[in-house]
């Protein structure tokens, strides 16, 4: 499991009821989804998110994006100016777009948890778009996705984590494609969002024509996190899967259910991996990381690592979201200078 | 009076298992030859007697040949990974068990167990403060914080405890219950502010109580640690068996009451430090195996001690089998199956008990 988790009990719906005082005034407040009057002002998009019906007559104005992946979504549809604030770790956010998102109003920075609702809510925002369920959870949230429509918020959800989503269904490229579609079209950016879905399928159709044709044979080893206790893997079904899935290599823990997952060390020597992906957290982690294989005398002996087939890739590319094109090129052009084709 | 039914029954019972001893022996050979990996008997039998240098063991007249051809790497597998685990489930199982013993009736509560003085909740603390906050005690990591936090929790106790110099059991408990709410409540404070999900993954593992990075070095020092809590508590075994009947009791018998008391905590929480620090609070063992053994054998602390050690290891060790085998290729932190498995195993001994 990714994503902020922590336990605040004293947080009740009562909250959110209270603040519905702050919002009194700022908005028109009222459930706007079911309505959508074609042509009367503006774009009118509605989309049914989670089996929640977003929808606005006019694009909202002030966005606020709860993780670091809705930052960088936004962004590349060209909507920074209407973020009013933003919660994230910019850290571990592509390099590229660190430069704009520094001039967000970002919250709590340098943590993945979630400030309190009010703190939200005072930027008045009309739209809240979030990648991690986490984000809307009751425990450890920052409010129910109905308690904000009850105030007037509405909310986005990325669709490849909608809480009703089968966990034992793989995530596909098309699901974040269709996130950004569907916001784009929520904001009235959809042209941006087609040109973004664009460039993302150039890349992954350059990839896939130039993959050396021996790859199928390859095990790869996603080393998420964790050492002596022993790893976190990429599982069957979430990013790490999809990116393993789209070069044609086989993922070593494709048994491991959701998106990632704990195992233990024998499990990495038994099925002995000919590469390993490792997803660096930032703050010299994925040094720590590689640091502790040798020093053990055991992992050390891996082919993998004895013949130093390791990848790092930036967090960014690891977490589902528009980078995993990006963490797919990185792996392809490393498997064609090992096959050398 | 009582004792000789007692006795009558630790008979019995020992007639079932002529040698509680050669059930651990076995339990340890055989249960590193399970894993997720998979390794024969034979492969272990081999990396077990080359690594010892006792090689002429299998070619002797047992007709045990050893396998040709294991690599490196599955000799380590055996040697730097599941062997140290099987000795650390043996060791902390021991451990645990025979400091719950002592623990219960120093106190005379039936309720207590090795973590009764504040002992896991500071270790607890001073784990995810080293893997939370990055913070570094002398280079040992998360071990090492723990062991600290162990040893701040303990003392804060002790000097809370005592009065002019005398430990009661009743200022104990109080004492020790108190450092543990204030030390869980920081833990918890910590995890929520720093809500690093990696971090948070990580504390959560250890705070379940895990054998999963027992490597040779921390096994020596549990081992150096439970030797010793072994010894001392050996020796003072008899001494003990007075202290069940109340302290006046004890000090008539002529056994200095508060020194015994002094020297057998200091011993344990040191010994439960290093215990914690390996294996994060490892739950159900130092509470209810005493129990468990008191229920076979009766309460004399001569019969107790080395049961509750030989016991609590066995029993340390196959539920660390389960925990590592059972939900391959995932694995579960044992803290969280010792009760699940014990808990069943425990109600049928009372129940036997009670029939009878």
């Amino acid at each position: 499991m990714r994503g902020p988790r922590s336990r605040r009990p004293w947080r009740v719906p009562a909250t959110v009821v209270a603040l519905a005082v702050l919002l009194s005034g700022c908005g028109d407040g009222s459930d706007q989804a079911a309505e959508n009057d074609d042509g009367a002002s503006g774009v009118g998009t509605t989309v049914d998110n989670c089996g929640l019906e977003v929808g606005f007559d006019d694009p909202p104005e002030r966005v606020f994006a709860m993780n670091t992946g809705a930052i960088e979504n936004l962004i590349e549809l060209g909507a920074e100016d209407r973020v009013v604030g933003a919660v994230g770790d910019l850290d571990r956010m592509d390099e590229e777009l660190r430069e704009t998102a520094e001039e967000l109003n970002i919250i709590h920075p340098g943590g993945e948890d979630y400030p309190s609702p009010e703190t939200i809510l005072d930027t008045e925002p009309d739209f809240v778009y979030a990648v991690y369920p986490s984000a809307f959870r009751e425990d450890g949230g920052v409010a129910t996705r109905e308690e904000l429509r009850d105030l007037g918020v509405q909310s986005y959800l990325a669709p490849g984590r909608c809480p009703d989503r089968d966990d034992e269904r793989p995530l596909e490229f098309d699901e974040i494609w269709t996130e950004l579609r569907e916001v784009g079209a929520l904001l009235g950016a959809e042209d941006r969002a087609e040109e973004v879905v664009a460039e993302q399928e150039d890349i992954l159709a350059e990839v896939r024509a130039n993959l050396p044709d021996d790859v199928g044979d390859l095990d790869v080893f996603w080393w998420d996190m964790g050492t002596d206790d022993g790893p976190t893997a990429g599982g069957c079904c979430g990013a790490p899967g999809m990116i393993l899935r789209e070069l044609g290599v086989n993922n070593a823990f494709d048994d491991l259910p959701g998106h990632w997952a704990g195992t233990n060390w024998e499990q990495v020597v038994e099925r002995d991996p000919d590469l390993v992906v490792v997803a660096d957290f930032g703050g010299g982690d994925a040094d720590d990381m590689l640091e502790f294989v040798e020093d053990d005398p055991t992992l050390r002996e891996l082919r993998a690592f004895q013949e130093d087939a390791v990848i790092v890739l930036p967090f960014s590319q690891t977490t589902p979201g528009l980078r995993n094109a990006t963490a797919i090129e990185t792996i392809s052009a490393r498997l064609t200078d090992e096959t050398g084709q | 009076m009582a004792m000789t039914r007692w006795r009558g029954e630790a008979d019995r019972w020992a007639s079932c298992f002529p040698s509680p001893s050669s059930c651990w022996g076995g339990s340890v050979v055989v249960s590193v030859a399970i894993g997720q990996s998979d390794l024969s008997v034979r492969e272990v039998w081999t990396v077990l007697t080359d690594r010892l240098g006792l090689s002429w063991v299998r070619s002797d007249a047992l007709g045990l040949y050893g396998v040709d051809g294991i690599t490196d790497l599955r000799a380590n597998l055996v040697w730097e990974m599941r062997l140290p685990r099987v000795l650390a489930a043996a060791l902390v199982g021991a451990g645990l068990a025979v400091v719950g013993a002592v623990m219960q009736t120093l106190t005379r509560n039936p309720m207590a167990d090795p973590y009764l003085l504040g002992i896991s909740s500071g270790a607890s603390l001073g784990a995810v403060a080293v893997i939370v906050a990055g913070l570094s005690v002398g280079g040992l990591g998360v071990a090492g914080g723990a062991f600290v936090g162990a040893l701040i929790a303990f003392v804060l106790v002790l000097a809370l405890g005592q009065r002019a110099g005398r430990l009661t059991p009743t200022r104990m408990i109080l004492a020790g219950v108190a450092v543990g709410a204030f030390s869980s409540a920081l833990t918890s404070f910590l995890i929520v502010w720093v809500a690093d999900p990696h971090a948070t993954q990580e504390a959560q593992f250890w705070l379940s109580g895990s054998l999963a990075a027992a490597r040779l070095p921390s096994v020596y020092t549990m081992a150096a640690a439970v030797l010793v809590g072994l010894l001392v508590c050996g020796v003072v075994a008899r001494p003990l068996n007075a202290f069940a009947f109340g302290e006046d009791t004890a000090t008539s018998l002529g056994i200095g009451v508060h020194r015994v008391r002094w020297v057998l905590l200091v011993v344990c929480a040191l010994v439960t430090g290093v215990l914690v620090a390996g294996s994060g609070a490892i739950g159900f063992v130092g509470l209810l195996i005493p129990h468990g053994v008191r229920a076979l054998v009766g309460p004399d602390h001569r019969r107790v001690l080395p049961l509750s050690a030989l016991v609590g290891a066995t029993f340390l060790i196959w539920v660390d089998v389960v925990a590592r085998v059972a939900f391959a290729p995932r694995e579960m932190p044992v803290g969280i199956m010792t009760a699940m498995l014990g808990v069943p195993v425990f109600l049928w001994i009372l129940k036997r008990k009670v029939d009878r």
